[in-house]
This record gives C-alpha cells, structure tokens and sequence, in this order.
C-alpha cells in the first residue's frame, strides 16, 4: 500500500477495498487530527470531530460525489475543518454560561488559562511548550499556521477559505511566527 | 538588476509556493548572500519547532470509522442479495 498514491488508494476504496481507507487514514491521521486539535482545544471533542469527518468523507466517495482534482489531504483536512468550525459556531451561538452578574463564565476560563500559561512552560516538554504557544496564538494568526502547516493547504487556498487576501494570510503566518519565536526565547529565560 | 528578497518570498520558498520564475533565483541568492541565507534559516528554525507539534487519535477512533465502513459495506451487500 505504500507506493500507491492517495488518489489511487481512494478509487481502490470506490471500489469497496476498506483496506485503502485504513492506508488513508493511517497516512493522514495525524495532520487531520492535529489540525482538529489545535483548533477545538479539546482531545475528546477533537476525536469526536475526526470520526465524524471520516464517516462524511466514506458517505461522499462512496456515493460518487468526490470529484476533487487536487490532493486528498487537502480535501479531507476541508472536510474536517468544515465540521470543526461548524462546531465552534454552533458553541458560540448556542452556548453562553453566565454567572448571576450576566458575566460570561468562559471569559474567566480564558484568564485562569493565560495565568496557567507560565507554569505551563516551566513544567511541560518542549512538545508540551510549543503546542501550547500555537494555542495560545491570535485565532486568525494559529488558523493560518494549522491550515498550513499541518493540514496543508497552500497560502492561497487558505486565503479563499477564510476570506482574506493571500498576503493577509501570508502576514499572519510571519506574525505567528514571530510571536512563537518571541515566547519561545521568553520562556527560555524562566527554563534556565 | 538583483531582486530583493523578503521574509514573505523566503517563506513561499520554504512552503514550495513561490512564483517559479523567482525559486531558481532565490536558491542562488541564498548561496552568495550570507544575510539572505541567516535570515532564511532563521525561518527555518521556526517553522521546523512546529513539527515537533503531533497529535494522533485514539485507535479507537479508527477503529470506529472502520468498523462503520465495514457495516454500510455489509449492508450494500445484503441490498444486493435481496431477491427483485
């Protein structure tokens, strides 16, 4: 299975080979997923949010309606970011916890996390480090980085994704960068 | 005259996506300019602190999406076998 391309393993699958689905998924689980993750925040959502992607993506191959020219990948992570931001708009509209002045309980979650934040880097590795710095990036700036980074997509699809202009996009990415680069050597200085 | 490179150019270059009538130039300008090429492995640098980034699913997941592969594979079998 692992010379045949993405594009052949899904016409096997069309063709009701399972086993091409699993070589698809165990190529691409991991960028899928960690794209899922970065941006729900959340393992057990996020595992929610994968499977229920793949079931999509078995519903359109199999009834003949995936027609896409380009790379799977980029067609899955779609899928799966369709279904992620589908999510975080059904909680924004639906899901507001107040406290009893009208006060947005998820507001103090936000601050209690960005207090934990330094000890966080004190105490986790550096994967523990990095991952949470991309979290903790602008959400405009950490979309652009998780789109293209792990669910590669080019700068120019992401620009026609999220509405913007491909030099936004490729601005967010430098911001980003420069924001990790720039909590990376801060944190350095608490490590040492 | 030389074409003057920015991060922007340096990071299309990295990502495979920069103007291809600009991508052998950039590889040439990296090898005759010192500041071009720190600049570039600077980026580099950062970028690559992202790959240590990797999460998988559970193996139950897959399991799950496999296990209800195999069943609508099973029920479309089962349709097929039904006399007409």
């Amino acid at each position: 299975m692992q010379k045949i391309s993405d594009n052949d393993l899904v016409k096997l699958f069309q063709q009701d080979n399972n086993a091409a689905l699993e070589e698809l998924i165990k190529r691409h689980k991991k960028s899928i997923f960690t794209a899922i993750y970065l941006l729900v925040k959340n393992r057990s959502l996020a595992e929610d949010i994968f499977q229920e992607s793949f079931i999509k993506m078995i519903h359109t191959l199999r009834n003949g309606n995936y027609n896409e020219e380009g790379k799977f990948v980029a067609w899955a992570v779609r899928v799966a970011r369709n279904l992620t931001i589908d999510y975080l708009r059904k909680i924004n509209k639906d899901v507001t916890i107040t406290d009893s002045q009208g006060n947005d309980l998820f507001s103090y979650l936000v601050i209690a996390e960005t207090q934990n934040k330094e000890d966080k880097i004190i105490q986790y590795q550096t994967e523990q480090q990095i991952k949470q710095l991309v979290l903790n990036l602008p959400e405009d700036q950490k979309q652009v980085v998780v789109l293209r980074h792990w669910a590669n997509l080019s700068f120019k699809e992401i620009a026609a994704h999220t509405g913007v202009s491909v030099n936004t996009a490729l601005g967010r990415m430098r911001y980003a960068l420069a924001n990790i680069r720039k909590q990376l050597a801060e944190s350095k200085m608490y490590i040492e | 005259m030389t074409k003057h490179y920015t991060t922007t150019d340096l990071l299309l270059y990295y990502y495979g996506e920069l103007d291809q009538a600009f991508t052998s130039d950039l590889a040439l300008q990296l090898l005759k300019q010192p500041l071009l090429l720190e600049q570039y492995n600077l980026l580099i640098q950062e970028i690559s602190c992202l790959n240590i980034v990797s999460e998988s699913p559970s193996e139950t997941s897959i399991e799950l999406i496999m296990a209800y592969a195999n069943s609508k594979k099973l029920n479309a079998s089962l349709i097929e076998s039904l006399p007409q």
